[in-house]
């Protein structure tokens, strides 16, 4: 194992992925390797400075509008009543609903991006429409809207 | 009461459940979006979706999953989505999440001992180098770090293998700790 090796267990300690044989072995190459260390510590510097990024609070009232589940099922059987024009407006906020609206373009990234991802090494099959799909396919061949 | 029994009052149309769970899940939902890379707007959008889904009773948790992950895989889901459709310029100004006393910029911060100087200099830098990233991996970020997600919930989310996803990581972190680094050399004449 190299340093980046070691430096890879630093990050998966850090998620409490690690298991213990390389918990042991990390701990002691950080024993030795100054370098390692320094970059132990610096993950979790970038930790406490994640924890301090500032939230931003929702809009108020964003929710509201919402319905909540019993207007939710009120309001389907109104829609359901008044006709087709209302029915219409049913079927378009149950696409939305249900996520069912088409994905048009595929332009997520700059050529920078793709570059860092094309290098990374665990190209497979992913999921249509996951996020591995979105990260292992650059724009190449796609239209924007 | 717990995320599971919310869920199940809210099946049966119980709106006071539902308003728990929105208050519950709206903050740290919101912010995932946002330091994904989605603007403001399209954040609140996204917020609106997942909430209309949840009480258009589209989900269903399975019983091995928490509906953190679950609420998680479907912000994630809907994430996806809207990082097809947008251009990267729509994508938020991170400097905007980090409002250290920028808010409208039409009171100049008091001036800060240089201790607290550098501390602020320092988070406003962590954030530029956040921006630096793939939106998808600030997504993964997100998820492991605010979301508190496995690498196992973040694969099986994200379509990811575990594998994967501890490599972005990784490369994240690693990436993040080069820039501050350089800018910890590059400030340390002080
Ligand atoms: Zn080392």
């Amino acid at each position: 194992m190299n340093c980046r090796d070691f430096r890879k267990l630093v990050s998966k300690r850090m998620d409490g992925e690690a298991t213990r044989p390389e918990e042991e072995t990390l701990r002691l190459h950080l024993e030795s390797c100054a370098d390692c260390r320094a970059f132990s510590e610096s993950l979790a510097a970038i930790a406490g400075l994640h924890r301090g990024l500032a939230e931003l609070e929702p809009r108020a009232g964003l929710l509201e509008t919402i319905p909540g589940p019993k207007r939710f099922a009120e309001h389907l059987s109104i829609w359901w009543k008044t006709g087709i024009a209302a029915a219409a407006a049913a079927v378009v906020l149950l696409g939305i609903m249900t996520g069912g609206y088409v994905a048009a373009g595929f332009s997520a990234g700059t050529s920078a991006d793709q570059a860092e991802v094309s290098e990374l090494d665990y190209l497979g099959a992913y999921p249509p429409g996951s996020l591995g799909e979105a990260l292992m396919s650059p724009a190449e061949g796609e239209d924007d809207v | 009461m717990d995320d599971r029994a919310l869920i199940r009052r809210i099946g049966k149309g119980d709106e006071h459940a539902f308003r728990i769970l929105a208050d519950r899940y709206r903050r740290p939902l919101y912010n995932f979006f946002l330091r994904s890379g989605a603007s403001i707007e399209d954040s609140e959008d996204l917020l609106q979706q997942l909430f209309m889904k949840l009480v258009g009773g589209s989900y269903e948790v399975r019983e091995d999953a928490s509906f953190k992950t679950y609420i998680y895989r479907v912000a994630a889901n809907l994430l996806i989505d809207h990082m097809r459709r947008s251009r990267r310029a729509d994508f938020v100004d991170f400097d905007s999440l980090y409002g250290d006393g920028e808010t409208g910029g039409a009171r100049a911060p008091a001036p800060l001992p240089d201790e607290e100087a550098e501390a602020s200099e320092l988070r406003e830098r962590y954030a530029a180098a956040l921006e630096t990233l793939p939106a998808p991996w600030r997504a993964v970020l997100e998820l492991r770090v605010t979301a508190e997600m496995s690498y196992k919930e973040i694969a099986e989310s994200t379509g990811l293998t575990v594998g994967a996803v501890e490599s972005i990581l990784f490369r994240a972190r690693e990436r993040l700790s080069g820039i501050l680094g350089e800018f910890r050399a590059g400030g340390a004449g002080r």
